[in-house]
């Protein structure tokens, strides 16, 4: 925490005078640099980085992709009920459908109706087939039914839950496992848009994300640097030591260059690496 | 075949109606036989061969076809058609200005021009003849383009090498004289036994020849027909009368009347006469230039379909072509591009609706690819929701379309579809038949004339009008257009501030193409008066004109308002008393109808009259048509099949026409024989029974002199029109 009165600096974390759930985060990293801000270069204006609590962040942008990719993904839910409605269909002579409209059928229908209307035209062979089909596809439909609208663990867990029965993945140890297990993988290998912090004071709990996304600007004027200017609409609560902060720059800085280079450049070393190889000399090595 | 093929007018007549093209692609002719069931001959000197009639003369008017690599691989039936249309060319190039069909998509510049050289899918390349012509002279096909280029691009370097021209008129002397020397010893035996009449090749009825100034002479026309003539008017006024009445005939006198009156008041009038196709643009050109006697006032006197005239003013965007050139074709096009759409919708995506849509829905649907007239129906009345209730509320296939069709009031006149089910079925039709024309790049008719009523309403048409827009506007068979077509005639006057005036003919009986049954009265033309009604019938007997009336007497048609109606119970005939109409049933027969039909046809009590077999069920049609042209042999019988036909044949150069019915609006025979009536039991439905109708009502009233029916009772029933109009003695009956 730097000392009351002690200029402002790149790294410094402050804190908004308003509820933490009003925008990303209540929560800044002063990312401008601190020549420029000891000469006072950046026109009043400083570019601040949003530091979400961990949770929250798991909860609002990873939680959905993982449920969206549960339900859409390639052999997701949906695809999967395509399939076995077309399989019912099959079984009842009739033509599969496109993926949209299988959906559509089923949103509109409900799985038991359309297997009701199905089942008259199935052979009697295939009826206890068509029956295990109807089951699957009536899970499967109870589980998209179920699709979280809002964000608690406990709707995406009961959807998780449901989900993986109706494709017949059945969770081992239950969806709470489940979570932790994909918050473990999630911060081993986390994307390359956050920076991922243990603690930003003593006053705050563990674990943060600083969304290297989301830049934003901040009036220098509203920042307070001690408790005597209170009316300011921000007020600096602690500051990130190198080398942390000089890593948050680092892959803030990656990320943003990154985005800007063209395509083109990749495809030219992938290029490159296939003539190089083919150059060097390859008749004494084994084959 | 060789690299020059070239053929005279009168033979690609030959070779056309006897469906003799592909001989063409063929070595070894049997001339002997050309000669004598045909009249036709061959003459080959190194990479020339010509195709000649023995009706041909020194003078005879000749087509050279460059034949090229992609007329030498094409398949028997891509030949033809290219053929086809170089017959079609040949007879369109002979008039001057020359105005090639629309649909041809052509493009003209000085002496050459360019256009697709067969319909769409012949050919993959899709490729395009560039021609050298002069209305007097040689044609010359000289190349088979398949690239991608534009019309413009293609005649912009085109530099034609003439030899071929040259040699052929240094040889056609030489040519013409053996040949006919060839035909006077092999001249075919006297003709014997049924079918073995000659029609000769008539000269136009007797008005055709007729100028303005006789018309105008006292006795010519009828005081009402007269008056219409040389009056004017403040408002738009319709012509309306039975079939035969002259309707056509006073609007062209018209148009050249104002025109020459305009002609004195003002530099350089703009006048329209719109039709509904090309077929019939055509005519009233030709009709307009007899007429005019050489005063030049069809110089100013735009004769064109409606469609064409609106793409001229307001061209669809590049990448995009309009499905069809009118009402018509493009209805003809859009029903079978809709069978595509629905068979590939049964196969796919019916499965979710059948089980929950109102039964007799479904069952119209899961039928609607066959040819029966519930399915017909069906077809037409789906395209009839596609126009009026999609394209009316301008609803497409974006996001929010779906919601409002399924959200939309509906109203009574419009297809029967009681639950949200019934309407999810018919928008995934509509959405599937939408996206199968975006994908090709295809533009109905309808949406074209949608988009266009918009755009005249805009602001950009505004400084266009002086310039672009029309003093005068004529309207032939208005009874052709639909709702929006009509609707746009109101915007092509020059001045914005009053409605145009226009001058139209009609008579809602002769709208065979599923139009009727509008019930809510449209209102969509402005300013028009309650018209003028021509009551005397010059073109056939009484006693035609009573079975005419007759069959009229229930037929409901589109209700254009009061303004347009047409009472033909009051209709009176100014020609000659003839023979009542016939009806010949071979219920007791060995021989089948078409036999009959085809004896009657080619054993005519004077082989100098003009004769018209018209077939009333259209799927009758084509075994007809294929019939005659088995049978025939040396005749001028000309067979109308489709559109390519319709857009070349002119109204009286043929002895013996076959056609479906719907075709022959125009035209005029002495003698009718209608046969292929279908079966009486489908009558039930009303649709069918309205069709049948208004078929009967257009073949009955083409006939001048002279009609007969030809049935079989014992087989296909006698329709109940018919059984009443022998009961009050409209027609006498013989059973053979």
């Amino acid at each position: 925490m730097p000392a009351p009165g002690d200029s402002l600096r790149q790294g410094d974390v402050v804190q908004a005078d308003r509820p933490a759930d009003e925008g990303l985060s209540d929560l800044y990293f002063i990312a401008t640099g601190d020549c420029d801000v000891a000469n006072d270069k950046h026109f009043g204006k400083l570019l601040a980085l949003p530091l979400v609590p961990l949770a929250d962040y798991y909860l609002r942008f990873r939680v959905p992709k993982l449920l969206t990719e549960l339900r859409v993904g390639k052999n997701g839910l949906e695809d999967q009920s395509v399939f076995v409605l077309n399989e019912a269909l099959r079984l009842a002579g009739e033509n599969a459908l496109p993926y949209k409209d299988g959906l559509a059928w089923m949103e509109r229908s409900g799985p038991a109706t359309i297997c009701e209307h199905l089942r008259p035209q199935v052979g009697p062979d295939s009826l206890k087939q068509f029956g295990q089909l109807e089951q699957r596809l009536i899970c499967m439909c109870t589980a998209l039914n179920s699709f979280p609208s809002n964000g608690s663990i406990a709707a995406a867990a009961t959807f998780v839950k449901q989900a993986k029965d109706a494709v017949g993945e059945r969770l081992k140890n239950g969806p709470k496992a489940y979570f932790e297990k994909d918050l473990q993988n999630f911060l081993k290998s986390s994307p390359k848009d956050i920076f991922l912090l243990s603690e930003i004071s003593l006053d705050h709990d563990p674990g943060f994300v600083v969304a290297l996304r989301f830049p934003e600007q901040i009036n220098s004027a509203d920042i307070s640097l001690d408790d005597s200017t209170s009316s300011r609409r921000l007020r600096r609560i602690s500051r990130i030591v190198y080398p942390y902060s000089t890593g948050i720059l680092h892959q803030f800085a990656n990320l943003f260059t990154t985005v800007g280079f063209p395509d083109e450049q990749k495809d030219s070393l992938t290029i490159a690496a296939e003539l190089i190889v083919q150059a060097w000399e390859w008749e004494d090595a084994p084959s | 075949m060789k690299e020059f093929e070239v053929f005279t007018l009168s033979a690609t007549h030959r070779m056309d109606d006897n469906g003799l093209w592909t001989l063409v692609g063929e070595e070894g002719i049997d001339v002997t036989d050309l000669q004598q069931n045909f009249g036709l001959t061959v003459a080959e000197a190194g990479n020339y061969r010509f195709w000649v009639s023995d009706a041909d003369t020194r003078a005879a008017r000749l087509a050279i076809v460059r034949t090229g690599p992609i007329l030498q691989k094409a398949t028997v039936l891509q030949l033809t058609r290219v053929l086809e249309r170089c017959r079609g060319f040949m007879e369109v190039s002979a008039r001057f200005p020359l105005k090639v069909p629309h649909n041809w998509t052509p493009f003209i510049q000085d002496d050459l021009v360019a256009f697709y050289a067969a319909g769409r899918n012949v050919f993959v390349s899709n490729p395009r003849w560039i021609a050298k012509y002069h209305p007097s002279d040689v044609v010359y096909f000289w190349s088979l383009y398949p690239g991608e280029e534009t019309h413009r691009q293609l005649l912009e370097h085109q530099s034609i090498d003439e030899t071929a021209i040259q040699t052929v008129r240094t040889m056609w002397p030489q040519v013409h004289a053996a040949a006919t020397a060839q035909f006077a010893v092999n001249a075919p035996a006297a003709p014997s036994g049924s079918g073995a009449i000659v029609l000769e090749v008539l000269p136009r009825s007797y008005h055709a020849f007729q100028t303005y100034s006789q018309w105008m002479e006292p006795g010519q026309l009828s005081d009402r027909q007269r008056d219409f003539v040389l009056y004017g008017s403040s408002e738009s006024i319709p012509v309306k009368g039975p079939a035969g009445s002259g309707k056509t005939l006073v609007l062209e006198l018209k148009a050249l009347h104002d025109t020459l009156d305009l002609l004195g008041r003002k530099g350089n009038p703009r006048v329209l006469y719109a039709t509904h196709n090309w077929s019939m643009a055509l005519q009233v050109d030709e009709d307009l230039r007899v007429l005019d006697e050489g005063l030049g006032s069809t110089d100013f006197i735009t004769v064109a379909p409606l469609t064409s005239v609106i793409a001229e003013i307001r061209p669809v965007s590049p990448g995009v072509e309009i499905l069809g050139e009118d009402g018509e074709e493009g209805l003809f096009y859009q029903i079978i591009k809709l069978e595509e759409v629905l068979t590939e919708f049964l196969d796919s995506k019916f499965v979710q609706f059948k089980f929950e849509a109102t039964k007799s829905l479904v069952e119209l649907v899961a039928s609607s690819t066959g040819q029966t007239p519930e399915s017909e129906t069906f077809r037409r009345d789906l395209l009839g929701e596609f126009t009026t209730v999609m394209g009316g509320a301008d609803i497409q296939i974006g996001p929010d379309d779906r919601r409002k069709y399924l959200e939309q009031h509906r109203l009574p006149q419009w297809l029967e579809l009681p639950t949200a089910i019934d309407r999810e079925l018919v928008y995934e039709i509509y959405s599937m038949f939408l996206q199968a024309l975006q994908e090709e790049g295809l533009l109905t008719v309808d949406q074209f004339m949608s988009s266009s009523l918009r755009w005249f309403s805009g602001y950009e048409w505004g400084p266009l009008r002086r310039t672009k827009g029309y003093d005068l506007i004529y309207v032939d068979e208005l009874h052709l257009f639909n709702q929006q077509e009509r609707a746009v005639l109101n915007f092509l006057g020059r001045d914005a501030r009053q409605n145009p005036r226009i001058y139209m003919s009609l008579d809602p009986m002769q709208s065979p193409t599923g139009r009727y049954g509008n019930f809510v009265e449209d209102r969509t033309l402005g300013g028009a008066s309650s018209g003028v009604v021509l009551n005397e019938v010059f073109r056939y007997s009484p006693q035609i004109l009573a079975f005419v009336k007759h069959l009229t007497q229930r037929y409901p048609t589109e209700n254009l308002g009061a303004r347009f109606d047409v009472d033909v119970s009051h209709a009176m005939s100014r020609s000659e008393d003839g023979p009542l109409p016939e009806i010949l049933d071979c219920r007791r027969s060995a021989t089948s109808v078409l036999d009959v039909c085809f004896d009657l046809a080619f054993n005519s009590t004077d082989p100098r009259l003009r004769v018209g077999v018209a077939v009333i069920d259209q799927l009758q049609a084509d075994e007809y048509i294929g019939s005659a042209q088995r049978r025939q042999s040396k005749r001028n019988i000309s067979t109308i099949k489709n559109r390519e036909d319709l857009a070349v044949i002119t109204k009286s150069r043929k002895g013996l026409v076959i056609s479906h019915a719907e075709h022959l609006a125009g035209l005029q025979f002495d003698e009718v024989i209608i046969a292929g009536l279908g079966n009486a039991g489908d009558l039930v439905h009303f649709q069918k029974f309205i069709i049948f109708l208004s078929h009967m009502y257009l073949a009955a009233s083409r006939a001048e002199k002279r009609l007969r029916i030809v049935l079989n009772s014992g087989e296909d029933g006698m329709p109940e029109v018919l059984q009443t109009a022998l009961d009050n003695h409209l027609a006498t009956r013989t059973d053979l």
